[in-house]
């Protein structure tokens, strides 16, 4: 995650839905022990870390994700 | 019309004509109850995330279907919870999803073009009368 400038990566890119499918994207918002990251640390907007947290979790439904690891 | 987007995860211990029977008794029980399966995406055999039934893997099905109703994906539903071969099921609105989506988007729109018209002052008051 950036150190500095954070700026929400959703709202760069317009993007308009967070698909659950993009593990690839989704991966960089679960660290090591797979939580969600906060947004605090990740810079993403309130907005769009709600849409963010659903696509997470239909993600860990589909064993797409891990709900938890070490 | 209804969109909808249904995941099934399958065992992996099917070979392919099981796999496929078990996709076009699928396909046909929606289609039956007046759905359109309007695509069905395989993404192979894919390891999961954590073991599910006891199964490590698993084949990862994708239909897009179209529907008035709830009724073809309440059996979709049933059957899933009835077969051993479907080892997990999500089924999501793709329609709502993206509704919502343009409602914001309109009104991000509305508030740019219709900008500074209303000055503060009465802005301020229309948000009293509200509360009244």
């Amino acid at each position: 995650m950036p150190r500095r400038r954070r700026y929400c990566k959703f709202c760069a890119d317009k993007m308009e839905y967070i698909d659950y499918k993009d593990v690839r994207m989704l991966n960089q918002y679960v660290p090591e022990r797979a939580k969600i990251s906060p947004r605090r640390l990740s810079g993403v907007c309130a907005p769009c870390q709600r849409k963010l947290k659903r696509a997470l979790k239909r993600a860990r439904h589909l064993a797409l994700l891990p709900y938890v690891s070490d | 019309m209804r969109e909808y987007e249904a995941v099934f995860i399958l065992a992996p211990t099917l070979d392919e004509e099981q796999t496929q029977a078990i996709i076009d008794s699928l396909r046909q029980a929606a289609e039956e109850r007046g759905a359109e399966v309007a695509n069905v995406d395989r993404w192979g055999r894919r390891r999961l995330a954590f073991p599910v039934k006891k199964h490590t893997d698993g084949q990862y099905v994708i239909f897009t279907v179209l529907a008035d109703s709830n009724v073809a994906l309440r059996e979709l539903e049933r059957r899933v919870r009835v077969s051993d071969s479907i080892i997990r099921f999500l089924a999501i609105r793709v329609d709502l999803e993206r509704k919502r989506a343009e409602g914001r988007k309109k009104r991000k729109e509305r508030r740019k073009t219709e900008p500074e018209a209303p000055a503060p002052a009465q802005g301020s008051a229309s948000r009293e009368a509200s509360h009244a």
